[in-house]
């Protein structure tokens, strides 16, 4: 049990930034992560679009925390999607089962939750179309509260630097520092979240 | 008549210290005003010094303003004559007005008789800033340090004050709760505010001594 790792695509999938989260994640590169963000921010659109829950405008809006929601289909199409980019890209664990859960909390659409045989996925999509996605081991508590406070660390510390540029890859030194305390802190007791 | 009365002209002016009611200004809103203002100086700045300089302007007239407003709202009106005694409004009155707690120490340099310095653990303005690797030295608190040279300056006290971010050691400095913004880990650096006073301030000074 442990948190593996987390990465942040801005609206238009490109990744902007991806941590490390424990000594069990496995080692990839940048330049594949770059790949992964952008493969998963295609497969949540293509989610959102299978979505039988579907409101005019292509936005599936609801109340943040309840309601909802775009309940993603197990569809085969999408099934395949998933498989293939879980079985070239991410880890190579077997036994793949996957089941999609569409659960309370977190994003209006898409992919909510990726559950493999060694792996949850889970990603918190904001507002303004930024997706933070946390990998960890299965049976990991507390992933959702560990996401909506990397989302207010966001809106901290990368957000009100006046050196962040939207969009931009996150290179701010409080905003890591303050993920690892957090990651740290759920370690070691859980997240309350505020 | 009523302290609680309506018209805006009766009411009292908010207490020293900003803690009256309505008076407090909510510190994301001032962090995300003051990174606009960051970003707009950088944008015209060529070089880091021009924007710590930029920044330093920007204060020095808010400076001049706080001086005029705490003067104002003071029990007693007094004018500081004496050096160290504007450093003491400086380091309590200005900074309670403006951040709601004193500074944190001032001390005087020991190599340099005209220099002071302003410690503040958790400067306000740099509270969410990481400055990058390529800016180098700046400090993110250059606009504090342009209010204080405009407060000095327009007490009398004309002093190049500047503003520098300083490793905090192992132990100097413990607060209960680390920082004060939940969630982000304590600070590694204070702020130093070196002022620097013009010889014309400290000859006057040694004068009064007498």
């Amino acid at each position: 049990m442990g948190f593996l790792h987390l990465f942040i695509v801005n609206k238009s999938g490109g990744l902007i930034l991806h941590r490390s989260l424990g000594p069990t994640a496995p080692k990839i590169g940048t330049n594949e992560w770059l790949r992964i963000g952008s493969t998963f921010h295609s497969l949540h659109a293509i989610a959102a679009e299978a979505s039988p829950v579907k409101l005019p405008g292509n936005k599936n809006s609801g109340e943040w925390a309840h309601t909802n929601i775009a309940r993603v289909t197990s569809t085969t199409f999408v099934r395949t999607c998933v498989l293939s980019f879980l079985s070239t890209i991410l880890f190579l664990l077997p036994p793949w089962h996957f089941g999609f859960v569409s659960t309370i909390a977190g994003a209006d659409d898409g992919i909510e939750q990726i559950e493999g045989g060694g792996v949850i996925l889970r990603c918190l999509q904001t507002r303004t179309g930024i997706k933070f996605v946390l990998t960890a081991e299965p049976g990991t508590s507390g992933l959702d509260a560990v996401l909506r406070e990397i989302y207010v660390l966001y809106s901290d510390c990368a957000l009100k630097d006046p050196f962040y540029e939207l969009e931009m890859p996150i290179r701010c030194e409080l905003f890591t520092n303050a993920v690892d305390n957090l990651i740290d802190q759920a370690m070691s007791g859980g997240v309350m979240p505020r | 008549m009523s302290r609680s009365s309506t018209n805006i002209l009766d009411r009292p002016l908010g207490r020293p210290g900003g803690r009256a009611e309505g008076s407090v200004v909510s510190l994301s809103a001032f962090a995300y005003i003051y990174s606009e203002l960051v970003q707009y100086h950088q944008q015209r700045a060529a070089s880091i010094s021009e924007l710590e300089r930029r920044l330093e302007s920007a204060g020095y007239v808010v400076g001049l303003k706080v001086l005029e407003m705490i003067a104002y709202r003071a029990k007693e009106t007094k004018r500081e004559t004496r050096l160290m005694s504007i450093l003491h409004f400086v380091s309590s009155s200005v900074w309670k007005s403006l951040f709601g707690k004193a500074a944190d120490s001032l001390e005087r340099s020991i190599d340099h008789a005209d220099e002071y310095m302003i410690i503040d653990y958790e400067p306000i303005a740099s509270t969410f800033v990481s400055v990058p690797p390529d800016l180098g030295q700046l400090s993110a608190d250059a606009y504090v340090s342009g209010i204080v040279a405009g407060v000095l300056d327009g007490a009398g006290f004309s002093a190049r004050v500047t503003a520098h971010s300083v490793q905090v050691e192992e132990g100097e400095y413990t607060k209960q709760g680390g920082n004060s913004i939940p969630g982000i880990p304590p600070r590694k650096d204070k702020a130093v505010f070196l002022v620097k006073f013009s010889p014309e301030v400290l000859s006057r000074d040694a004068a009064l001594e007498r």
